[in-house]
């Protein structure tokens, strides 16, 4: 199954949402700013890459994880993604759209209007991951509302504390992040989510 | 054919063209290219080659009356106006929309779905 995050601009909620679902961040702690904003792609997306899917990875169930930016229109990337999966015959349980809009504060709005409209990147980051640390654990549950209902997770889809233990790679873990978890235990997706990035 | 609020985006089946081509219509409201990008990931996502859908965008060449009439559409009042304006505006653009349409037909002889964007 493909899982895809979306929001305004796809650079920092659908971004953090996504790398809480892979366990590229922790889920029972709130990260750090360096954290966050070491995740790929957080406060990167451009409004001219507006509508292209990011591939993030592959969590541990095996469905693919995306993101994507449709700015105020859910509607229109929820209709187009619907029309075209029925054109082509994809079935609608093989993919889930997430919009993560709703977890969103006024802090992150303000950050990344700074950051992404207007380009002042040192002021507005800070605020923007300031504000992504307020809305964390409300992305976490997000996540786990979306893991228990795509489901694969084994008995507890929840809480993963493989992720969480101290510089071990999880053993079913398929994202194939890099070895080399430092000491949080947390690893991180190398560039190669741009491998899905129109050229 | 009427768009609804909530519509934006949705794949209007039309039919099927003299080829056998399915032929769809697409409202983007106001985000062309954020519709192309999406349309083009999708396609790139689930491995399908670009052979098989054309996005050609109808809404290029709108003129004056075609965007006047659409915008006093808007009001209920004003509605009877923006009809006629659309009208207007869709004679003066028909020869440039059926030149459209020939292109598009000599161009997609071999694809199976064509679909056409409309602001």
């Amino acid at each position: 199954m493909k899982i895809i995050y979306h929001c305004y601009g796809g650079a920092h909620s659908s971004v953090t949402a996504a790398a809480i679902h892979l366990g590229l961040l922790p889920e029972n702690r709130v990260p750090t700013r360096e954290e966050i904003c070491a995740v790929p792609l957080y406060d990167r997306q451009e409004a001219d890459e507006h509508g292209h899917f990011f591939f993030m990875g592959k969590d541990q169930a095996g469905h693919e994880v995306y993101l994507t930016a449709r700015r105020s229109r859910p509607e229109v990337l929820e209709n187009i993604f619907t029309g075209l999966a029925g054109i082509f015959g994809i079935s609608a349980d093989d993919y889930y759209l997430v919009n993560v809009m709703g977890e969103v504060n006024l802090t992150m709005k303000l950050g990344g209007f700074l950051s992404r409209r207007w380009g002042v990147v040192r002021v507005g980051r800070p605020i923007v991951s300031m504000g992504t640390q307020a809305a964390y654990f409300q992305m976490v549950k997000l996540v786990q509302r979306v893991k228990s209902k795509v489901g694969g997770y084994g008995e507890n889809p929840v809480f993963q504390p493989k992720h969480l233990s101290a510089g071990r790679s999880g053993g079913g873990d398929s994202h194939g992040t890099p070895d080399g978890g430092g000491e949080t235990g947390q690893k991180f997706l190398e560039p190669d989510v741009f491998e899905d990035q129109k050229k | 054919m009427k768009i609804k609020k909530n519509d934006p985006g949705k794949v209007l089946s039309l039919g099927k063209d003299a080829r056998g081509n399915d032929v769809y219509a697409l409202s983007v409201k106001g985000e062309r290219g954020m519709v192309y990008r999406l349309v083009d990931s999708f396609l790139g996502m689930y491995g399908i080659g670009e052979n098989e859908l054309s996005l050609v965008d109808s809404g290029a060449g709108d003129n004056f009356y075609l965007l006047a009439g659409l915008f006093f559409h808007r009001f209920h009042l004003l509605a009877p106006l923006g009809r006629y304006l659309i009208f207007t505006g869709l004679r003066k653009h028909y020869g440039r929309l059926s030149q459209l349409t020939v292109d598009v037909q000599s161009r997609s002889g071999k694809s199976s779905l064509t679909a056409e964007s409309k602001l």
